[in-house]
């Protein structure tokens, strides 16, 4: 079923509703946090300029995706351009976002995001599509153009891998927490 | 083939509350309220979805810089036109002579920019002027560069060209030196060569100061005076508040 393009007196919903997923894409993909806010406002200004030709084949998510991959890639290639020009410090690396480890984040928050960024990208993509922004496995699949099986493969890998990781990362703290306890013990 | 879907691990039933707090925590929580009505405000301000608001403003750099390239000739021709050219049409009146911008400019209240050297109407535009066939804007063109004031600042292109080039400099960093420099252009050469170029910039200056009904305003004077300038697409790119 095509619905109807959108309205533009429905761009204020669209954009309140779809910021933060949007913002996550744009933070996935590379965008610098100093970047992404001007990222961001980027893809609405595309989203404005081409309501009308949003056509309804696609979910409203799918389409915002599409629009904020390719303007994440732009971004990315701008900062490639500042360094090169600016001959400053090196800029922050165009990491993923879950790599950036917060002074404020928990330890296990913190182990998390490890195992994320350790993903590759296909299967974190669909990791985070689904288990955070909360899309439905078809959507998913449709967003990045991949069969549903593939999508589904690649989530249940994600998942084993994080299982995997963090299990690895409990056994070095506990390791870890019994030699400094050893130790500690032979000083006195 | 069918596919149940699992149970998303942060609503997950077996999953401790605690690895869901840690997984909401390990991914980024997207804009703050603050950003989110930053956006909001940007967005608000943007003229309706217009057609070259498309340009990257990377290519809107790129663009700028080919303007100035391609204006340091002409400029050089004019100067030379002016300085062996006594003789000239007095006839048309100005049509914008006063370029200074109230400090808080309605809308409505378009702001005048001195056009050195195009014969224009002598009192109020209209409100959409016709837009002018290929041919009337190629003569309009000619005419604009062969018939230069003379009393045009033209003695010293380069100087011209030298003192926007620090007001390019200090737009990012301190938008509010670089609207001082165009200001200063404009009363130093009153009918300067660069007029356009030192209108862009003063608006990209206001945009940057986020005062976006100023920077409106001076676009639309923009695009009053200047209907076939270069750098139309450049101003739209500014006036949609995507930042370089």
């Amino acid at each position: 079923v095509v619905r109807p393009s959108l309205e533009k007196q429905e761009f204020p919903a669209l954009f309140s509703r779809h910021a933060p997923f949007v913002w996550r894409v744009l933070r996935r993909h590379g965008v610098r946090e100093s970047d992404v806010e001007d990222a961001c406002q980027e893809v609405f200004v595309v989203v404005l300029r081409r309501l009308e030709d949003f056509d309804g084949s696609a979910g409203v998510r799918t389409w915002l995706y599409a629009i904020a991959r390719r303007v994440a890639a732009r971004f990315r290639g701008r900062a490639h351009t500042r360094r090169e020009v600016s001959m400053g410090p090196p800029a922050e690396a165009t990491v993923p976002a879950q790599a950036e480890q917060r002074a404020e984040q928990s330890e296990l928050a913190r182990a998390i995001a490890g195992a994320l960024a350790n993903l590759s990208e296909d299967k974190r993509e669909v990791f985070e599509l689904y288990e955070i922004d909360g899309m439905p496995m078809a959507e998913v699949a449709a967003t990045l153009e991949v069969p549903l099986q593939t999508a589904f493969t690649r989530l249940y890998a994600a998942r084993a891998e994080l299982r995997a990781h963090l299990q690895r990362a409990r056994v070095v703290e506990a390791v870890r927490g019994h030699s400094q306890a050893r130790s500690q013990g032979g000083s006195r | 083939m069918s596919h149940r879907e699992p149970a998303r691990l942060l609503d997950a039933l077996e999953v401790d509350d605690e690895f869901k707090a840690a997984l909401r925590e390990a991914v980024d929580p997207g804009p703050n309220p603050e950003q989110m009505q930053r956006m909001a405000a940007h967005l608000a301000a943007l003229p309706a979805a217009r057609p070259d608001a498309q340009v990257s403003t990377l290519a809107g750099r790129k663009l700028w810089a080919r303007g100035l390239l391609l204006t340091l000739p002409i400029a050089a021709s004019v100067w030379w036109w002016s300085t062996v050219r006594v003789a000239h049409d007095k006839s048309a009146p100005r049509a914008l002579e006063d370029g200074v911008v109230s400090a808080a400019p309605a809308r409505e209240s378009v702001p005048r920019i001195e056009q050195p050297d195009k014969p224009t109407a002598p009192t109020a535009l209209p409100a959409s002027p016709p837009v002018p066939r290929r041919s009337q804007r190629v003569r309009h063109k000619r005419e604009t560069q062969a018939e230069p004031d003379s009393g045009a600042d033209t003695a010293n292109p380069l100087a011209e060209l030298a003192l926007l080039r620090r007001a390019r400099a200090a737009l990012r960093g301190a938008p509010e030196r670089a609207l001082q420099l165009t200001e200063q252009h404009r009363q130093e050469y009153r009918r300067g060569l660069l007029t356009e170029e030192r209108e862009l910039l003063a608006t990209e200056a206001l945009m940057n100061l986020r005062r976006v009904d100023e920077a409106h305003a001076r676009g639309l004077a923009f695009e009053r005076a200047f209907p076939s300038s270069a750098h139309t697409r450049r101003l739209h790119v500014i006036l949609s508040g995507v930042t370089p």
